[in-house]
């Protein structure tokens, strides 16, 4: 095995990646910009080597950087985490040309993966469902008319040369496709000058559900079950859970088979998820790979048992895997919850600061992932989740108690966080009976919230009393001999500790 | 007896709450036994009627106290009778009229003078700190004013409602 690697990232990843190599027995290096110079994550590994400024730009993603410091440290192979250089075909090379194990899938599988339509093409090849349509850009109308009968309304329009909703529409009958056409035809002309168009099949209220996949480098593919990741905002992910509601042995059994066959086509190996959209019927179509481990994983790992950060050191190592299909158990239900430094309130815009207080009990059945801790900054630099967290249940319902439990006791102090949002998203109807799609929170959800509840009157006498009591603990007292009192009783109850 | 006027989520009306001093509290009306224990600067525990409630304050950047419990969030706004009375007093109840004179809401010491004759002064700004009953009270400007004359001067005792800045 690895005798030491490099965390190519940050935050509550890097610290994810350094304590299964510290259960291994592998050194950590881990490398930081002006502002996590004594990060959590950076204190937690064996060596650390600074890299840049505090922009992304400028440190983390610096390949020449990163690969000259595994190099100076001697560290025999390099983990992406997620984000940054993560799923970018020229560092997974450029590691390689090093002599550095880049610890995911060969630089050829994440450029043909990372590629939309030669996935689509491939997905196409190995009998994986893909949205119908057209698959290449029209100008003649029959044509454009007789595939969206063929794939059957609603359809989706769209420029081919398109982009942020320009030029895109959605057709839910035979009878508006003229109409439709000639707007976007136009839109597409005036905007890009080119007058071109796809035309798919829209699907409507869909589910995101991914699938994780573990592929060694002796072509062995195995899958260990879906990640329902349907709750997002803007894209997002906000809420992941595994089981999906919606998914029964059989349709698990259809779509892991689809993940692993394209998968195996592409020459991967590591851990990858294959990502698909589902509509209303349960039919499911491809959408991208992820060619990297996902912040969602410890879903899976805690479903499965396993460690997917082991696996992936054992593969990059070059072992096979010891487990088939057939050994992969799943266990009850497991939930993620993304707690971010924002203000669900306020547009949930980023809130930024100094983490004054943290206090949480987490207990039985919960998991924690993070890489901040009290007295940290915020920053504007970097990504505004700055925890997960993971409770596990034998059912739905008991995951989803314990997940408002621990929540409910998730302090956090010195910046917005959105806890609350989480809380009331996770006591919504739809996501009690798990009938929700990747367009609720937008659709629906917000405008619900902005009916605030008000607190019940036992709560307000408690809330008005502690308010009170602080105020009268925060007036400045004058005593006679000149010192504040508070400050007098600060320092006795000090001493009363010692 | 001190006296708080609080307002939770802006909820009129305010919730009134008399601490006794003997760890007891009349809370609109309804009297309750209390003891809690400050743990730092944002948490605090307090049990009322020996019910539990464990809270976590944020202020820093904020409008208002937000008083968090069990992950839900409180925008809480809690004035003493003095700061009521100061607000009365320094005319920022007053019916659209300009103020003309800022008078002392309680009797005391004027510990600070902030300033002077003819100086322009912008909302928020503390003109006087004025200590009663051994606390001190920051006297603020309501709006951007313009000062005419300061009746006191530093360490000068002074009557309730005796006239201490006139303004222009």
């Amino acid at each position: 095995m690895f005798r030491k690697i490099l965390i190519a990232n940050r935050g509550e990843i890097a610290v994810r990646i350094i304590n299964t190599a510290r259960e291994m027995g592998i050194k950590t290096v881990t490398v930081y910009s002006d502002f996590d110079e004594y990060s959590l994550y950076t204190k937690l590994s064996d060596e650390s080597y600074h890299i840049g400024e505090s922009p992304a730009s400028k440190s983390y993603l610096m390949a020449d950087k990163i690969i000259e410091t595994a190099k100076i440290s001697g560290a025999e192979a390099i983990h992406p985490g997620y984000g940054f250089l993560s799923e970018r075909s020229f560092f997974a090379k450029l590691c390689s040309d090093n002599g550095i194990e880049f610890i995911g899938p060969d630089h050829n599988a994440i450029e043909l993966l990372g590629s939309k339509t030669d996935a689509k093409t491939l997905a196409i090849n190995n009998k994986v469902p893909v949205v119908p349509g057209s698959g290449k850009p029209l100008t003649d109308i029959s044509e454009i008319r007789k595939i969206a009968k063929e794939v059957g309304y609603p359809v989706l329009i769209k420029a081919s040369a398109g982009g942020g909703g320009k030029g895109m529409r959605i057709v839910r009958s035979e009878n508006e496709i003229e109409e439709a056409l000639r707007i976007a035809r136009s839109e597409a002309k005036s905007s890009f000058g080119d007058d071109s168009i796809f035309v798919e099949k829209y699907i409507d209220v869909p589910r995101h559900i991914e699938f994780q996949i573990l592929a060694d480098k002796h072509g062995n593919v195995i899958h260990l079950g879906e990640r329902e990741c349907s709750m997002q905002r803007r894209h997002q992910k906000i809420i992941e859970e595994t089981p999906s509601v919606i998914v029964n042995e059989e349709l698990r059994n259809e779509m892991g088979e689809c993940a692993k066959r394209l998968v195996k086509a592409s020459g991967y190996s590591n851990a990858g998820t294959v990502e698909f959209i589902v509509d209303r019927n349960n039919k499911f179509y491809f959408l991208e790979v992820n060619t990297r481990l996902q912040v969602e994983h410890p879903i899976t790992e805690i479903r499965t048992g396993l460690d997917l950060v082991r696996e992936q050191l054992k593969i990059a190592w070059g072992e096979k895997l010891d487990l088939e299909q057939e050994d992969i158990e799943f266990r009850g239900s497991v939930i993620e919850c993304r707690i971010c430094a924002e203000d669900s309130e306020n547009n949930f815009i980023p809130s930024t600061g100094k983490i004054t207080n943290i206090n949480k009990v987490l207990g039985s059945g919960m998991r924690e992932d993070t890489g901040i801790e009290q007295g940290d900054t915020v920053s504007v630099f970097y990504d505004p989740m700055i925890a997960k967290l993971i409770s596990y249940g034998k059912d739905r319902l008991s995951a989803i108690n314990r997940m408002k439990r621990a929540l409910s006791q998730y302090k956090i102090d010195g910046i917005k966080t959105n806890i609350s949002f989480l809380l009331d998203l996770l006591e919504s109807p739809e996501f009690i009976d798990g009938n929700y799609h990747t367009q609720f929170i937008e659709s629906k959800f917000l405008e619900r919230l902005k009916a605030k509840d008000r607190p019940d009157e036992l709560t307000s006498r408690a809330l008005a009393l502690a308010a009170a009591l602080r105020a009268e603990n925060k007036k400045p007292r004058q005593s006679i001999n000149g010192t504040s009192e508070y400050s007098h009783w600060a320092s006795k109850r000090t001493e009363n500790l010692r | 007896m001190k006296k708080y006027f609080i307002s939770i989520d802006c909820a009129e009306p305010k919730i009134e709450v008399n601490l006794n001093g003997l760890n007891s509290s009349l809370i609109d009306g309804i009297e309750s036994k209390y003891s809690y224990k400050i743990i730092n600067d944002n948490v605090m525990v307090l049990r009322m009627d020996n019910l539990n409630f464990y809270f976590d304050f944020n202020s820093e950047g904020n409008e208002y106290l937000q008083i968090g419990l069990n992950g839900r969030v409180y925008d809480v706004d809690c004035k003493s009778d003095l700061d009521v009375l100061i607000e009365k007093m320094s005319g920022n109840k007053t019916d659209g009229k300009a103020v003309k004179e800022i008078k002392s809401p309680m009797p005391g010491i004027i510990k600070k003078v902030n300033v002077a004759s003819g100086q322009d002064v912008a909302k928020g700004e503390v003109l006087l700190v004025l200590e009663a009953m051994k606390m001190e009270n920051e006297i603020k400007a309501i709006v951007d004013c313009k000062i005419k004359k300061v009746n006191v001067e530093q360490m000068s005792s002074v009557e309730k409602n005796e006239l201490l800045i006139i303004l222009e």
